[in-house]
């Protein structure tokens, strides 16, 4: 009796929520029974993980098997010999709504998915290394960046006044690179060093005049996500005088999709960064060269844009900043040359002047330089254990 | 209006990284002075070379070495024209739904 009055409850339930299917939970040994018999007059999708069956009818179907099931009158449609006894349950199935839809960070964050971000953030955050962006300029008081900048903002080489961004691409450039959700290394230093124009134009004087502010400054990491077709014996000796002082300069590759030298991209002791999509393929409009050292995610790269937005761009200027990235995070755990590190665990992709080492994978670098450090730390134990025996 | 870029010995033009100058654009005590001036010292073969590397702007880059010539003209290691520069930001393949804006540099 008080089975009846509990199927009676439930059954006014699922009838009064008028489910498009309901799901039937019954005893392991009845639910192809059952399926058997209901596929007659529904669609019937038994689970094969536990004894629910989701049964798909129409209104009329629903009221026989609910009424017949709760004993309130005999089904008319269902078969006779449908025993409802080990039915134990019916229940209407509550509608999924956007449940299988990515959030939007899973959605526009691919990007650091893609070269193991996440992992490689369980073991280094970029604490203690600094990027200077050498940019349009920074927005620095974009909330998502607005921490990792100290006191001294930056420098600006085109007019000597505030690096503060009014073009965009920078400010994109530096989230990508440091950004509280959007970033790489997310404890990283930035500084925002404006060479490009608020027209996003620039001249080789103003981009070694950017380098030269970075290395007096001792940033760790230089990135530059521009360029031009012409090599300069002065730039390179710039760039020569950075790199003996321990900085790490990285620059987007170009966007003619052609094979061209794009410079700095092209200097000696510059690691130059192909764009790939999101299926791990070179970007149409990647500069194809020899000087190619990595490739990044450049295609469609979610970031911010000034005074607290966010903007979804493309171009090796997006991938440059991943690569920078990256270094601040392998700087932050070694003291082993970044660049080789990156190419020795890339995934490799294709051709080099496509691709050059491939994709850089953030987590296997740091993974990589963590067993290094521990084999390391072994080695010395072992040498003072022998001195001490 | 074209950039010049001038590299000078840094020696032969008198100048001491170490030598109290509060810029190095100082050095130039002679017209035509340089828009702005870095020091850079590169290591060949275990010894330290300073170069300092100068830019100008004008309309008349042949008149202006003329005029660096007379005035630094042993001291000046090599001339070139500087490049343009610009962002490398491409159009964008697509927007992402909810996106507030795609911005297009190139």
């Amino acid at each position: 009796m008080l089975r009846r009055i509990a199927r009676s409850i439930q059954a006014a339930r699922v009838l009064a929520a008028k489910p498009k299917e309901v799901l039937l939970t019954s005893t392991p040994s009845e639910q192809e029974r059952y399926a058997r018999i209901l596929s007659g007059s529904a669609e019937v999708y038994p689970l094969d993980i536990a004894p629910v069956t989701v049964v798909k009818t129409d209104h009329k179907g629903l009221v026989d098997l609910v009424s017949a099931w709760s004993g309130a009158r005999k089904s008319a449609t269902l078969a006779q010999d449908l025993n409802l006894d080990d039915l134990l349950s019916i229940e209407a199935s509550n509608p999924m709504k956007g449940i299988a839809r990515r959030s939007q960070d899973d959605e526009t964050l691919w990007n650091l998915a893609m070269i193991g971000q996440p992992e490689a953030e369980k073991h280094s955050d970029g604490t203690g290394v600094s990027v200077a962006v050498l940019d349009t300029g920074v927005d620095y008081t974009h909330p998502e960046i607005a921490a990792r900048f100290t006191s001294e903002k930056g420098f600006d080489a085109i007019s000597g006044g505030d690096p503060i961004d009014r073009h965009g691409h920078g400010t994109h450039v530096a989230g990508i690179v440091a950004g509280k959700k959007v970033g790489v290394a997310r404890a990283a230093t930035l500084y925002a060093v404006k060479v490009l124009s608020d027209y996003g134009s620039g001249s080789d004087g103003s981009v070694m005049r950017g380098i030269d502010w970075a290395t007096r400054k001792n940033a760790g990491v230089i990135n530059m996500s521009l360029g031009g077709p012409g090599r300069s014996q002065a730039f390179q000796l710039v760039v020569n005088a950075a790199h003996e002082k321990g900085v790490v300069l990285v620059a987007a590759a170009g966007n003619s999709g052609r094979e061209e030298a794009s410079y700095p991209a092209a200097y000696e002791h510059v690691i130059s960064v192909a764009a790939l999509d999101q299926n791990k393929e070179r970007a149409n409009f990647s500069t194809k060269h020899k000087t190619l050292d990595v490739s990044a995610p450049g295609v469609s790269i979610y970031s911010l844009k000034p005074r607290g937005g966010y903007a979804t761009h493309s171009g090796t200027s997006m991938a440059a900043p991943h690569v920078a990235g990256a270094v601040a995070l392998i700087r932050a755990v070694t003291e082993n040359d970044p660049e080789g590190v990156l190419k020795r665990t890339a995934e490799e992709r294709g051709e080099w002047i496509e691709y050059g080492a491939g994709l850089i994978r953030a987590d296997r670098a740091i993974a990589s330089e963590r067993s290094v450090a521990a084999r390391t730390l072994s080695q010395a134990n072992n040498i003072l254990r022998r001195y001490i025996l | 209006m074209k950039e010049i870029i001038v590299t000078y010995n840094a020696d032969q033009l008198g100048y001491d990284p170490n030598g109290g100058l509060e810029q190095v654009i100082d050095i130039f005590e002679q017209d035509p002075k340089p828009e702005s001036a870095l020091y850079v010292a590169n290591t060949r073969f275990g010894v330290e070379l300073g170069a300092i590397i100068a830019t100008y702007t004008t309309d008349d880059p042949k008149a202006l070495l003329e005029r660096i010539k007379v005035a630094y003209g042993t001291a000046i290691s090599y001339v070139e024209e500087g490049g343009p520069m610009e962002a490398y930001t491409a159009p964008d393949a697509e927007r992402e739904e909810g996106e507030e804006e795609t911005d297009r540099t190139d």
